[in-house]
């Protein structure tokens, strides 16, 4: 099964996030923030992280490096409110990038995207 | 009682004249004359002493009756020198009697005041129309009265012979053996040489006065040419005026003043002989738009000579700095047959216009339709005038030059405070933007995931379904607003600006037609390509043709001109639709302004934004009734 972590500060909206993707069929372990991001990596290797960008303690820029520091192999996308980060050369490491809505049918295309090219590669 | 006359009056009256010459000779008065009138007067002298002692001896004689024959025919003679005398002496004389009624009066007195019959038994104020007659100011009454010495009195005169003249007159006690007044002799001489002398000095000096108080450069040009042509100052036929563009290394005509027919030359000189005008009342009355539409200034606008062309003489005047005269243009080998052509004078003048050493320009001045021959000491005034006014105008353009850089200044300067208050309000509405899109995502997606519920109440389901709707309403103005916000980075190529516009009216076909808009598209053959980011330039031609087009609900004429302007492309976008108000029109720029329902006021500012970044500019005219004109612009390079 595959597992997706998916860091979001905003409760209601992690919440929602949850939701939706359990509803697609996947495992999804949460966090708050960019720091439990990477305990919850190191308890357990998830295929795909959801990242947030503006959040508290840790931000999704820097918790994306510290995680593909360890493990390259995982799939990131990013998922901000914010689209200026798009030409940010550091969100450039990310497999994808979404600007949020509240249609979530983009973001659950590009995971499929991602997954399948994750399964081709491999 | 006749031959005491004669013997009398020639005696006393040259004695008297050359009195008044000598007094005169101080004042402004023709040398020439003065020097004729003289040796006249020595030579009548002394062929009267001659004949006086002839006469003293014959009459000592026996003298019989043939010598006396003799010396009545020699008298009679004399008389007819004397005569002759009066006629050439080149000034007007007239012998008024106690009563102020003329006794006699010469020929030239006759002919310059075109007097058709004999004046002898008139007033004085009959024959000199003068208004000073039998007032203290009338100088016949002032020598009657005893004043000592003449009196002045000048005014403007036309004759016969349609020559302008400025005449003095000048009266003279005349006593007979007893020394009592009898007669009065008035001399009235031509002073129109010294007058219009005066005059120009006088016109030097207010034309200095006055043009440190003008700075408008066009005024400027107008008040010089116009006293160049102007009567009683240089009096000119036309005036050209030609001035040097330093940048392109040419010298282009600028401005011309002068009638462009003889007809109409004339009807300028009555108007003007009628007043003395001075040059402040000139000025006043200087109709700037009078003199823009004659053929001579429409010509004189498209003379160009290249500074390099040394065969042409006004470039050569430039380049020498000194006066040119032109006698006869066609055989002058500095005039080209173009120039000469042009003008249509043979004889004129080109003096430059010198300021701190350097040629700034030339001016040419003729008298075409006088043909009245152009003299050294008219060129030598005139070239004092124009030294003048070079320094003039280079005050003027000096001015203008910083006029220019304040109004770019200040242009920049707003500029600067709107991008500033642009970029201030980009960041707060994209703050503000953001923190509303995190709740409104939550609030549309658990809305989403409600409507994979079944609902018993079909109400439910529709109101979910608004909720959907209304959020998604919501998240694209948040989009417009956050790409307000966001600082562009512009991906210029080379593109061909017809076709975005092309592409663009493709887009909206069918908009037009369902609006009922007839599309005019007129694009300019060989528009060059530009440096652009295409998908930016046709959000901006989406933008305002959207607006042209809903500016026209019951339908119009939409025009778009795509042209290339000197350095850069104009596009216009012409719409028949609502105009804008003008408290409106000053508002469409600025962020989140806006008069539509469901509009978000950013279309204007980030189209302006777009087309600035690409360092053109926008320019909106709308006229009531008429529908809206958006021009933007450009730059090739």
């Amino acid at each position: 099964m595959t597992t997706i972590l998916l860091v979001e500060d905003d409760e209601n909206q992690r919440l929602l996030y949850e939701q939706e993707l359990m509803h697609e069929g996947y495992e999804v372990v949460t966090a708050p923030n960019g720091k439990e991001a990477l305990e919850k990596v190191q308890e357990k290797l998830p295929d795909i992280v959801i990242m947030d960008i503006n959040m508290p303690k840790m931000d999704g820029i820097e918790a994306m490096g510290r995680i593909l520091g360890k493990n390259k192999e995982i799939s990131v996308i990013i998922n901000t409110a914010y689209s200026n980060y798009k030409d940010s050369f550091m969100s450039w490491a990310a497999d994808a990038y979404i600007v949020k809505t509240s249609d979530l049918s983009e973001l659950k295309e590009k995971i499929k995207e991602v997954l399948a090219k994750k399964s081709k590669d491999s | 009682m006749s031959k005491r006359q004669t013997t009398y009056y020639p005696k006393e009256a040259i004695g008297k004249i050359r009195k008044v010459l000598n007094k005169s000779k101080g004042m402004v008065l023709d040398e020439n004359l003065l020097n004729t009138v003289e040796n006249i007067c020595q030579g009548v002298e002394s062929n009267l002493k001659k004949k006086k002692s002839e006469t003293a001896k014959l009459s000592k004689k026996s003298v019989t009756e043939d010598e006396s024959k003799t010396l009545e025919e020699q008298i009679q003679e004399e008389r007819k020198i004397f005569g002759n005398i009066m006629e050439v002496i080149g000034a007007g004389l007239c012998l008024l009697d106690k009563d102020s009624k003329v006794v006699w009066a010469n020929d030239t007195l006759k002919e310059w005041l075109d007097l058709k019959e004999s004046p002898i038994g008139s007033h004085c104020s009959n024959i000199y129309h003068c208004d000073v007659a039998g007032t203290d100011k009338c100088p016949a009454v002032r020598v009657f009265k005893g004043d000592e010495g003449h009196l002045l009195e000048s005014w403007v005169t036309t004759t016969k012979t349609e020559k302008r003249m400025y005449i003095q007159h000048i009266a003279m006690p005349m006593t007979n053996k007893e020394g009592v007044l009898e007669n009065i002799l008035l001399l009235t001489v031509d002073v129109t040489k010294s007058e219009k002398l005066v005059h120009r000095l006088l016109l030097l000096q207010q034309f200095g006065e006055i043009t440190q108080g003008t700075l408008h450069l066009d005024k400027l040009l107008h008040l010089i040419l116009t006293c160049i042509t102007a009567d009683y100052s240089f009096g000119f036929n036309r005036a050209m005026l030609f001035l040097i563009n330093k940048e392109l290394g040419v010298l282009n005509g600028k401005l011309a003043v002068g009638p462009s027919s003889l007809e109409e030359a004339t009807q300028i000189r009555t108007e003007m002989s009628s007043k003395h005008n001075s040059l402040k009342d000139i000025i006043d009355r200087l109709d700037y738009s009078h003199n823009i539409d004659t053929p001579l200034n429409t010509m004189t606008k498209l003379m160009v000579h290249p500074l390099s062309d040394t065969s042409e003489v006004v470039t050569i005047c430039a380049k020498e700095k000194k006066p040119i005269i032109v006698k006869d243009a066609a055989k002058d080998s500095r005039v080209t047959s173009e120039f000469r052509k042009a003008l249509g004078a043979d004889e004129f003048v080109c003096v430059p216009l010198i300021a701190k050493n350097e040629a700034i320009g030339v001016i040419v001045a003729d008298n075409v339709y006088t043909g009245e021959p152009i003299s050294e000491d008219s060129i030598n005034t005139l070239a004092m005038f124009v030294n003048q006014a070079a320094l003039a105008i280079e005050n003027a353009e000096t001015y203008k030059r910083l006029e220019d850089k304040i109004d770019q200044l200040t242009e920049t300067q707003e500029r600067l405070i709107r991008s500033e208050k642009l970029a201030a309000i980009g960041s707060m509405s994209s703050y503000v933007a953001h923190e509303i899109r995190n709740p409104l995502v939550t609030i549309g997606g658990f809305a989403k995931t409600l409507s994979r519920f079944t609902f018993t109440d079909s109400k439910i389901k529709t109101n979910i379904d608004i909720i959907v709707e209304e959020v998604k309403r919501l998240e694209k103005i948040l989009n417009n607003i956050t790409d307000f916000g966001k600082p562009s980075t512009l991906e210029k190529v080379d593109t061909q600006i017809c076709k975005i516009m092309e592409d663009t009216c493709i887009l909206m076909e069918s908009y037009f037609q369902e609006k009922h808009i007839k599309l005019h598209k007129r694009f300019e053959a060989n528009i060059p390509k530009i440096s652009v980011d295409p998908a930016q330039i046709k959000q901006v031609f989406l933008n305002i043709i959207m607006n042209a087009v809903e500016s026209m609900p019951d339908g119009g004429d939409l025009d778009v001109i795509i042209k290339s302007v000197y350095k850069s492309l104009e596009i216009d976008i012409i719409d028949t639709g609502k105009s804008i108000p003008q408290r409106v029109l000053q508002n469409i720029f600025d962020p989140f302004f806006t008069t539509k329902p469901s509009g978000t006021g950013v279309g204007l500012p980030v189209s302006l934004k777009i087309i600035e970044d690409h360092g053109g500019n926008i320019d909106v005219k709308s006229k009531h009734g008429k529908g809206t004109r958006m021009s933007l612009t450009l730059p090739i390079k």
